[in-house]
Parts: C-alpha cells; sequence; structure tokens
C-alpha cells in the first residue's frame, strides 16, 4: 500500500439540496439554512461525497467543474470553527 | 441440496402500533404462518431471524430469542441474523440453506419491528472509523439524500422527469388499496404527489417509503416433510445473499472509486444474479418482482440492472401500464415499501409472503395473472444484497 495525492479538481456527478435539518449526528449551526450535496468524481480515479460551498443551493449543477476546499461547517459553544471538506464551483 | 419449500406465511400488518410490542407483532405473524402451514409450534425445529437495532431483542438483536421465549422455550436452535435493513431477506436464505442441506426439515423464518419516530440514520455508532458516521456528521447527508443523489444522476442520465417519479408513487398506491396489510390503503393523484413537501431534492415525501411497525413469518420445510402437507406448494427456486463488489460506483461512505462502467448497487445485481442463476431461469421469465423500493427511483432503476429490460427503458414501461400486474413486468404488485412502509428488518420475509401469495392465486384484485415465477430483492447496511426466486 502506498500513500496517493488527490484533487483538488474534480466533476460534479450527482447533487442534491438537504431541504430538511438532519438528524444527529450530522452537526449545523441554528438557525437551520438548507445546503447543496454534491458527489464529486476526481480527476485522479476518486468518487467522493461532500458538501457544497455556495450561497444559493439550487445553483449546483450535474457536470460542473469543482475544487475541494476546506470550509466552516459549524460553530462550537466556545465559538471553535469546526472545519469540513466542501467543493467549490470554478 | 434438497428441494425446499414455503409451507405457510402469516403476517402482522403494517402501521404505527403504540400499544404493541415487538412480540405482540411477531407472534400474529407467526401464529398466522403455522395456521397457514397447519403445523404446531413444537413442529418448528428451528427459528433464523432477523437481528433488529432498533427494537426487542434484549439489545443484542436476539430477536429470535424472543420469539422462542414467547411461543415456547422448547430448546429449538436460534439463528439471529444481522444485515442492516436485509437482515430478513439474509434470515431465509440461511433458513433455506439449513433445510436444502439437509440439518433441519422445518425451519421458521421472522422479521418484525417497531421503528423509532422519524426518517432512520443508517449508523448505529459514533466511531471516527465509520464511514457512514463520518458521512453523516462531516457532510451531513442522511439516508433519502443518498437516494436524492441517485435519482438527480439518472434524471441527467435519461431525462427521467419528476411527473415519472411521481407516477410510481401513484401506481404503487392504486395497488396497496387492495393489500389489507398495507398500511396506506389510499389512492393518490399524480397532483397530490407532486404538491407533498419537498423532502431530498428531487425526491418528495410521498415518494420515499417512511419507517413502519410490522411483522411477517414463513415456515419453509423439505419437500418430503410438505407432501404431507400440501400437494401442491410454493418451492424455492433460489435463494442467495451478496455483498458489494469493489468497483460499485455508489459512494457508500465518503468515498469510492469512479467504476469504468455503471455498477451501482453491485450487492442487489449480484444476489438477484445468483438466485436466478440457481432458479435456472432468466429475468425474462419473471413474471413479478417485489424489489425494494425505499424510494421510487429504484422501480426504474433495478429492472434495468437486473436485465428485465434495457437501460432507460423503465419511465416507459410504467407509463404503459406495464409494471402494473396485468402488465409485461409487473413490480411490487403488493404497493412495496410505498404503500407499507419499512418495518426494517421485517422486509425480505414480507416479500416472500407476498409472492407466495402471488404464486397460489390469492393476491385477489392485485393478483398477477397466471403467475409462476417470482423474485423478491433486498439491501441493508453494509453492501448486503438478497434475492429469493419463488416458483409454482
Amino acid at each position: 500500500m502506498e500513500d496517493a495525492s488527490f484533487g483538488p479538481f474534480g466533476t460534479v456527478w450527482s447533487c442534491s439540496v438537504q431541504n430538511y435539518p438532519p438528524p444527529p449526528p450530522a452537526r449545523y449551526d441554528e438557525p437551520y439554512e438548507p445546503y447543496a450535496l454534491g458527489v464529486v468524481d476526481l480527476s485522479d480515479g476518486l468518487r467522493v461525497m461532500g458538501r457544497m460551498a455556495v450561497d444559493d443551493p439550487k445553483s449546483v449543477k450535474v457536470g460542473g467543474r469543482v475544487e475541494l476546499v476546506s470550509a466552516p461547517l459549524c460553530t462550537e459553544e466556545d465559538g471553535t470553527e469546526v472545519l469540513t471538506w466542501m467543493f467549490r464551483p470554478i | 441440496m434438497r428441494d425446499v419449500a414455503v409451507l405457510g406465511v402469516g403476517m402482522h400488518p403494517f402501521g404505527k402500533f403504540p400499544e404493541k410490542s415487538v412480540t405482540d407483532l411477531c407472534r400474529d405473524a407467526v401464529v398466522a404462518a403455522l395456521a397457514d402451514a397447519g403445523l404446531q409450534w413444537r413442529d418448528i425445529e428451528a427459528v433464523a431471524a432477523a437481528s433488529s437495532r432498533f427494537s426487542g431483542g434484549k439489545g443484542w438483536g436476539l430477536n429470535g430469542n424472543d420469539v422462542v421465549e414467547d411461543m415456547g422455550s422448547t430448546g429449538i436452535p436460534v439463528y439471529n441474523m444481522s444485515a442492516g435493513c436485509a437482515a430478513g431477506g439474509n434470515a431465509f436464505n440461511v433458513g433455506y440453506a439449513l433445510v436444502a442441506g439437509g440439518i433441519y426439515d422445518t425451519i421458521l423464518v421472522v422479521g418484525g419491528e417497531k421503528m423509532p419516530k422519524g426518517f432512520i440514520q443508517t449508523s448505529g455508532v459514533e466511531e471516527e472509523t465509520d464511514p457512514e458516521f463520518l458521512r453523516q456528521r462531516c457532510v451531513g447527508m442522511p439516508g433519502p439524500s443518498f437516494w436524492a443523489l441517485l435519482c438527480r444522476q439518472r434524471m441527467e442520465e435519461f431525462g427521467t422527469t419528476e411527473e415519472q417519479l411521481a407516477k410510481v408513487a401513484v401506481k404503487a398506491h392504486q395497488l396497496g388499496v387492495h393489500n389489507e396489510n398495507a398500511r396506506f390503503r389510499k389512492e393518490f393523484t399524480l397532483e397530490q404527489v407532486l404538491a407533498s413537501n419537498m423532502v431530498s431534492d428531487p425526491l418528495r415525501l410521498f415518494e420515499i417509503c417512511p419507517v413502519s411497525d410490522g411483522a411477517a413469518a414463513v415456515v419453509i420445510c423439505s419437500a418430503e416433510k410438505a407432501k404431507q402437507f400440501s400437494a401442491n406448494p410454493v418451492w424455492v427456486a433460489g435463494s442467495a445473499v451478496a455483498t458489494m463488489s469493489f468497483d460499485d460506483g455508489l459512494p457508500r461512505g465518503l468515498a469510492g472509486v469512479v467504476p469504468s462502467g455503471k455498477s451501482y448497487h453491485t450487492e442487489a445485481t449480484l444476489a438477484v444474479e445468483r438466485a436466478l442463476a440457481q432458479a435456472g431461469a432468466g429475468p425474462q421469465d419473471l413474471d413479478l418482482v417485489e424489489l425494494q423500493d425505499n424510494t421510487v427511483y429504484y422501480e426504474f432503476a433495478f429492472p434495468e440492472d437486473w436485465g428485465l429490460c434495457k437501460p432507460g427503458e423503465a419511465e416507459h414501461l410504467l407509463e404503459t401500464g406495464e409494471t402494473l400486474p396485468t402488465g409485461k413486468m409487473p413490480i411490487n404488485p403488493s404497493g412495496g415499501f410505498l404503500c407499507f412502509g419499512e418495518a426494517t428488518t421485517a422486509m425480505g420475509v414480507f416479500q416472500v409472503c407476498e409472492l407466495t401469495r402471488q404464486l397460489r392465486g390469492e393476491a385477489g384484485p392485485r393478483q398477477v395473472p397466471g403467475a409462476k415465477l417470482g423474485l423478491g430483492q433486498t439491501l441493508g447496511l453494509g453492501g448486503n444484497g438478497t434475492a429469493v426466486v419463488l416458483k409454482r
């Protein structure tokens, strides 16, 4: 087994909008805002799930080019920002 | 291997039963299956049960032990099978193998559930090594969105419309209204389905199966035993289980490979192919199919995956009535998960009950005329797939 690097560029295979607050263990800041989900085929042959870093969740299109980024998922009670991986359209 | 017959089937209707325990539900199903078979509890030599994560089983999935303690502790062996939502189908396969292999003559297969409220979370653990947990925690992607992503991809590939998705739900309820064990026995118009809330774009509330309470039980036995009770029983022509293969194109946890061809739900396809091979039959020989329609998408995708029709053809077959009991490719004449709701681990056993009634010609207004060969299919967390082919 060898380490391999992948990304950061890929193509949206499919997408959806999470219209309702997901049950635990998912996390989000109140008030809940619907967000976009994407499945992205990275150019290196890996298919990865992720949230889409977009303002309008309906703007994501299948076949669109995206970049793998880190972005805020939620904020802890003590103000710590929790980061996760997301896909941003390019 | 010996021939195996389905001697008796029984169900507790599906719905919400806050006043009943899962043991109450299973008892009704088992008593009905025994009566249908013409047997007593003491005739059962072993139990193959579906293990539940949600109800009974002392929290350890010992759901078969609950049934034995309730029906009578006769000292018989109990096999508690865990395979997520495929547990019922898995328990049937184990029961089948034990009879076919000559270990026992008469086995009870049972699955029952009391489900918690709302859409269930797939993962039951909070462990950083569990990809299902990580997907929910780090991405925020619950079960219905998994189906939504699949469905959106199909819409892009084949041009499936929102109206066509809604028509699957309309058709399901046209049939479920005739099923006395179904939870939702009400017809809906296309407009009503399209007006239901968008849950996970593009899937609406009436296009996704909810969770239900319910139970199902079947008695299976050797051919020699079956002859004592029935001159013309329903036979198990094939029973198979599978797990997903490496080139599966569904991103189940966080990531997977991009497959070279189209390969989604390989666990289901492999199980179906194996069961059909055992039966010596091809997909075109099937008179009816009971498939796991957690959402309307699967009624289009699965028949194509399994070779019942060509890729991209399923929408047309639905719209021309070919998936009705009177059509050339009947799908889910029971009303399916959309009308029953999913009592997760009972579903594989529920399908055997429905197929058996169809093959006996006891399905009333939802009967597939002259049905002789039927397929049932479930899948569950962990990439578990099951399939059963029954014949008469």
